[in-house]
């Protein structure tokens, strides 16, 4: 029963996905027919118009959505198993606030090293990840549930003071700092594309390798480790991954926020909490909501659009409010 | 059969556990007593090797547990704690994961799991319970689904944490059966009671610890007749008869 359950989910989403993939690549501010898009790439009518529109600009956008949406979902999923706090998202451990940090660091020392802003983001938010996980060590309780949260608040409000702090004395490199930390896939190029999806797709399948321990996890750290599990390891390896994954992310797409926080609630709502189905479904779940995300975008206000970091935003807030307001009632 | 030798365990300059020995024969039942606060818990912690950092060995069948791998400790020991989490898993899942020492890296239960699984729910009665969530059990339902997986983990050491608190009278002879079901299959089975009467009813051998100090080791009729009750726990043992229950000591205040 639950099977053919999971198999009827998956078989909804794996067609979701494919409808919101194909309008991804037709709509736009200029829309095409199926027809129009087969023709003009492959068929007799070849328009470089639409290879240009379609294979230069929206393909790239489409992947780059796919992959940024699976992995800060399953970095989320990571996060949320390994922190045993279902509020838990990659925010929390500072991500955003240290890859703003260390791009808002480069664009104030050196406004033109723009090809760098990835680069810098990457780094920024492994740093910030690597010193909360430091400062959540201690010899007792090695990655403790809730100093990890507070240590990552902790970080996150020093970058935060510190990006507050660049843009009074470098108020010129504001406006190349907020479209970042909006978020989104305006402008993406296909050659900033393999790196970061390389990485985000070995962190997923990596999480999928982890996920038959970090199911173990919701029995406390002395029952798991009794199972057979290296808890301490495994939380580790999961906050490094989610780290990794969100890292890779924000990369190319910036801030976003709330993937990781939306897409494994509805995961566990619709599949239980078997961590080896939730990881490949927050993968494509995730990849279809910023999908959508990216096309409400760039069509709802079309020719100019919105960053799709705010789109997400905008469902994600009310979303977390409604866990909140859940919880309340749930007597959490 | 486990042995431990001198083990000492010190927490923020506190000694915890000053130089504990016994041994724990297969096919019995040992209860482990003592006030709050003297260390029973933390000898079972030190046993199950979750603190790491202590003082002295823990043997298996003379084989040196910190030579062991976590999988291998799992193969070996199942615990169940005093407190037991409430997980948003169905029962069948909770019970699947005590073959987890078994499965290899994926995970994957094989048919031989499989039945092992539906074993221990049919041998614990909770299999009506499968499909439902362990968080949304009663406390006595959950310690027997606890049970079920503890049963399917098929670990020759049992370690038990208080079993039976917050459980009333039914539930708390269903634990005592089971209790009683591994010590005839041969497992060597080490709980900590706090109830002296369930204590001699149920325990091969007692043990009662006091200051991180064993303090008395022997049988239920040693521990009753020795004078432990009165020196440690302030109870004087009195013997009972009725027609339907027959002989049983029950412990009053002195």
């Amino acid at each position: 029963m639950r099977k053919k359950k999971t198999a009827v989910i998956f078989s909804l989403l794996f067609l979701l996905l494919a409808g919101s993939l194909l309008a991804g690549l037709l709509l736009g501010s200029a829309d095409f027919r199926p027809e129009d898009l087969w023709d003009g790439l492959f068929g007799t009518k070849k328009n470089p118009s639409v290879s240009l529109i379609v294979l230069d600009l929206r393909l790239p956008r489409v992947i780059g959505a796919l992959f940024a949406g699976g992995g800060l979902a399953v970095a989320g999923l990571l996060l949320q198993t390994a922190t045993n706090n279902d509020l838990c998202s990659p925010n929390v451990i500072g991500v955003n606030a240290g890859a703003g940090f260390a791009v808002m660091l480069l664009l104030c020392l050196f406004p033109m090293a723009y090809p760098f802003l990835p680069a810098a983001a990457f780094a920024g938010a492994m740093c910030t990840t690597m010193t909360v996980l430091g400062l959540s060590f201690s010899k007792r309780q090695i990655y403790a549930r809730t100093t990890v949260i507070l240590a990552g608040v902790a970080v996150a409000a020093l970058f935060n003071a510190g990006i507050s702090f660049l843009s009074q004395l470098y108020p010129e490199a504001l406006s190349s700092y907020a479209s970042f930390s909006a978020g989104g896939f305006s402008g993406e190029d296909k050659e900033d594309l393999p790196w970061p999806c390389a990485m985000i797709l070995i962190g997923i399948l990596c999480a999928w390798l982890l996920s038959s321990r970090l199911n173990l996890l919701c029995l406390g750290d002395e029952l798991a480790q009794s199972l057979g599990v290296r808890v301490r390891l495994v939380r580790f390896l999961s906050l490094v991954l989610s780290s990794l994954l969100c890292a890779a992310v924000v990369s190319y797409a910036g801030l976003l926020g709330f993937a990781g926080l939306i897409v494994p609630h509805i995961a566990r709502r619709l599949l239980g909490q078997d961590i080896r189905i939730l990881v490949p479904f927050c993968a494509f779940a995730g990849g279809l909501l910023v999908i959508l995300s990216d096309l409400a975008a760039r069509t709802l206000f079309a020719p100019s659009e919105l960053p799709a970091g705010i789109l997400m935003a905008g469902l994600g807030a009310p979303f977390f409010l409604y866990l909140l307001i859940r919880r309340k009632k749930d007597g959490v | 059969m486990i042995t431990c030798r001198n083990i000492t365990l010190n927490k923020s300059g506190k000694t915890i556990l000053n130089k504990v020995n016994f041994t724990a024969q297969p096919g019995e039942i040992t209860v482990l007593m003592g006030k709050n606060g003297s260390g029973k818990t933390s000898l079972l912690r030190c046993i199950s090797g979750a603190y790491p950092k202590f003082d002295g060995e823990v043997l298996f069948n003379k084989q040196n547990f910190s030579c062991l791998s976590a999988l291998q400790k799992s193969q070996i020991i199942g615990i169940m704690p005093q407190t037991l989490p409430q997980p948003a898993v169905t029962v069948e899942q909770l019970v699947s994961f005590g073959r987890r020492p078994y499965t290899g890296y994926s995970g994957r239960l094989s048919s031989l799991d499989k039945e092992k699984i539906q074993y221990a729910m049919e041998k614990t009665g909770i299999v009506q319970h499968q499909q439902d969530l362990v968080c949304h059990l009663s406390g006595g339902e959950r310690q027997i689904a606890f049970f079920a997986m503890l049963l399917a983990q098929e670990t020759p050491v049992v370690l038990l944490d208080e079993p039976t608190a917050n459980l009333d009278a039914p539930y708390r002879q269903r634990v005592f059966a089971f209790l009683q079901d591994l010590q005839k299959a041969g497992k060597t089975v080490i709980t900590t009671l706090h109830s002296l009467e369930d204590a001699v009813q149920i325990g091969s051998r007692i043990w009662v610890m006091d200051n991180g100090k064993m303090i008395f080791q022997g049988t239920a009729e040693e521990f009753i007749t020795g004078g432990q009750p009165e020196k440690t726990f302030g109870l004087r043992p009195v013997r009972v008869f009725t027609e339907e229950e027959g002989s049983f000591t029950v412990f009053r205040p002195l």
